[in-house]
């Protein structure tokens, strides 16, 4: 896993000063957070650094790439400004494999499924790793980066700019996927227009999902050595985790309030640095739970 | 009763009051009815209920002019009260205006009574706050607190009955949660339970403080009115404490609530399409942060729903069951019926849902959240 975040950080003290929060800077404290980084690269330029970083940390043989999968939560985050007259169809995809030069990999975007499009490309690329006995390896790439000036808070979140990319690959070493569940509520696809109803649904709705999702898997919530975040407010996380009979330490909490809410990337970002923190263990049972715009509920458990 | 009497009830506007005095009315041994109404006039009053206007919070002469207090003074020989201010969200303060002072006047009122024999004042099984356990209808005094100010107003009044008129012959009959008509579903007011259904429709209810297991006792309105009428005349007894309510019939909360679902889903058929998950049971700390952030960085209509759950839902985290063996005694010879509460509760959410097609025409939460916030 590599991730890139823009060096800009906009405490919310400022946020709240340049009239980027809907509530007040000192709720927003409350509520776990300390600002967001905010980037004056397009979407595509943050995908690639992370993609190269990936590649060049982890030794990547750029060639044994089978597919890329890229996933943007908003529409701006699946073009690239080229300047062009036919930039809509200019893909960030297409562009990270050249410049990437990822010669073998076909490509895919991954959209409609907001902040948990990162874990939907990883479930996509063990679907294609299983479907395809020839495949091995797939690089999962999502980069989301809001207009300029964009409000930051999000259903009372504070949302960053930024980029994560991972491997998938067929006996992976480490990360081992044991299970994904995702739930869809076509029902909330206008958040706009039921906003509070899909804040109501987010914590009944996790608690189902986490529940099965360990069902599956025939195991407890005591099981479960660590739960790694998506970066939505720790005061959510504070309400949830007793849903789900976890205590709060074994949450992940370092990135909320000093990255915020990095849309797709969060938790695979938090994923890398609990690994390098040394708080993940080989053959933790980890829980990555995530929600998304389009309604969906996604939980992924891996074995460390 | 053995000869004819003249009866006071105070609150008869209410949702009980008004049951009453029709049922009272419907009595041969009563000659005369005094209803007593304050902010809404009784327009269903026959010949011999009479409606006089009053205020128990007001002063020893119940708020009525000069010579009504006189006429009933002389005359009354039994009094039910009602009067209560039941807002659970209300301060304290206001809410003894009418539950405690109203006590003290109505003492005051009594013993200027030349011909009263009795006075059944109506409580609340709630008047227990926080306890937990088997509360039995003798039992009254406590320091485990208070869900709301409705329920510590409740029990401030109680004590002063008992502080103050044990030289009067008062009964108290505690009533648990009063939800509507056994047959029909009929709501006469509604109350917080039935706001909490609508926000659960809505999809605005994720989590409920308490546990599965807590008893949620319920009791439907005209079985309650009929008892009343009863313990207020033929079983009346002087000091008594009579719990009027569901007892062992009590549903779990968890039960209730799948109940309430199956309903929704049966008679608003559309409502799965929502897929709306079963509320979580959450500890009130957990429910009082949620409370807290909803407070902190919600909009209106998302405070109004979560205030809802929030006004008595927490007592579901201190379960308790309410014995209620004497009241049943009392009521043994009448013969009353009491429908399955299971029953009664499907009738009254089939009501609520059903009087709610505009919202499913416009498709909002936010008008339910809205109507709850101002009714």
């Amino acid at each position: 896993m590599a991730y890139a975040l823009p060096p800009t950080f906009i405490d919310v003290r400022d946020l709240e000063a340049r009239g980027l929060l809907e509530s007040s800077a000192d709720a927003m404290e409350e509520f776990g957070f300390r600002g967001v980084h905010v980037s004056d690269r397009p979407a595509d330029e943050l995908a690639l650094q992370a993609l190269q970083q990936l590649i060049e940390h982890d030794s990547v043989d750029r060639e044994s790439i089978d597919l890329l999968l890229y996933a943007g939560a908003i529409p701006d985050s699946h073009r690239v400004a080229a300047g062009g007259r036919l930039d809509e169809f200019a893909y960030p995809a297409a562009r990270l494999q050249y410049e990437a030069g990822l010669s073998r990999a076909v490509t895919i975007g991954v959209s409609q499924t907001g902040c948990t499009g990162l874990v939907t490309a990883a479930a996509l690329a063990a679907d294609h790793l299983r479907a395809h006995s020839e495949a091995n390896r797939v690089i999962c790439v999502s980069a989301d980066v809001l207009p300029p000036g964009a409000r930051r808070e999000i259903i009372y979140n504070l949302v960053s700019d930024g980029a994560c990319a991972l491997l998938v690959e067929r006996h992976a070493a480490r990360n081992r996927i044991l299970a994904l569940r995702r739930i869809a509520k076509g029902y909330y696809w206008n958040p706009g227009g039921c906003r509070n109803e899909l804040v109501a649904a987010y914590f009944p709705t996790a608690r189902t999902l986490v529940s099965a999702t360990l069902r599956d898997l025939g195991l407890t919530a005591d099981n479960v050595a660590l739960v790694v975040p998506h970066n939505v407010s720790l005061r959510s996380w504070q309400i949830l985790l007793p849903l789900l009979g976890l205590p709060l330490d074994r949450l992940f909490t370092d990135n909320i309030a000093a990255k915020g809410h990095v849309i797709a990337a969060d938790n695979f970002i938090n994923l890398k640095d609990a690994w390098d923190s040394g708080r993940i263990h080989t053959g933790d049972r980890l829980l990555l739970f995530n929600f998304g715009f389009g309604a969906n509920w996604s939980c992924l458990a891996l074995e460390a | 009763m053995a000869c004819s009497h003249t009866f006071l009830v105070t609150g008869a506007t209410g949702a009980i009051g008004r049951r009453l005095v029709t049922a009272l009315t419907d009595r041969t041994d009563i000659d005369q009815i005094y209803a007593l109404t304050h902010l809404v006039p009784l327009r269903e009053c026959t010949g011999r209920a009479v409606p006089k206007h009053g205020d128990v919070s007001r002063d020893g002469d119940l708020g009525l002019t000069p010579a009504d207090a006189a006429l009933l003074k002389r005359t009354v020989t039994g009094i039910v009260h009602l009067a209560a201010d039941t807002r659970f969200a209300a301060p304290l303060d206001e809410l003894r205006r009418t539950n405690v002072d109203g006590i003290t006047n109505l003492l005051a009122f009594a013993r200027q009574c030349r011909t009263l024999d009795r006075i059944l004042v109506l409580s609340t099984t709630h008047v227990a706050g926080r306890r937990t356990g088997v509360i039995f209808e003798e039992e009254l005094e406590h320091d485990a607190g208070f869900v709301n100010a409705y329920e510590a107003s409740k029990y401030e009044g109680e004590i002063v009955l008992r502080s103050k008129g044990c030289d009067l012959p008062v009964a108290v009959c505690r009533l648990s949660t009063v939800v509507g008509d056994s047959v029909t579903g009929e709501i006469a007011r509604r109350g917080a339970i039935h706001h909490a259904v609508l926000a659960l429709y809505a999809g605005l209810a994720p989590m409920v403080p308490g546990r599965e297991d807590s008893p949620v006792d319920l009791l439907a309105l005209d079985e309650a009115t009929a008892a009343i009428a009863v313990l207020a005349t033929d079983a009346f007894r002087p000091a008594a404490t009579w719990h009027l309510c569901g007892g062992q019939s009590a549903l779990a909360a968890g039960d209730l609530l799948d109940l309430t679902m199956a309903v929704i889903h049966q008679h608003r058929p559309s409502w799965r399409r929502r897929a709306i998950e079963r509320p979580a049971f959450v500890s009130l700390e957990t429910f009082e942060l949620f409370r807290h952030s909803v407070d902190q960085v919600g909009d209106p209509a998302m405070r109004a729903a979560t205030s809802i759950v929030a006004q008595f839902a927490p007592q579901l985290a201190f379960p308790k069951r309410f014995d209620d063996r004497q009241c049943r005694t009392a009521l043994g010879a009448a013969g009353l019926r009491r429908s399955p509460i299971r029953e009664v509760w499907t009738q009254v959410v089939k009501r609520l849902v059903q009087a709610r097609t505009t919202v499913d025409t416009t498709g909002g939460a936010e008008d339910v959240a809205t109507a709850i916030g101002r009714e």
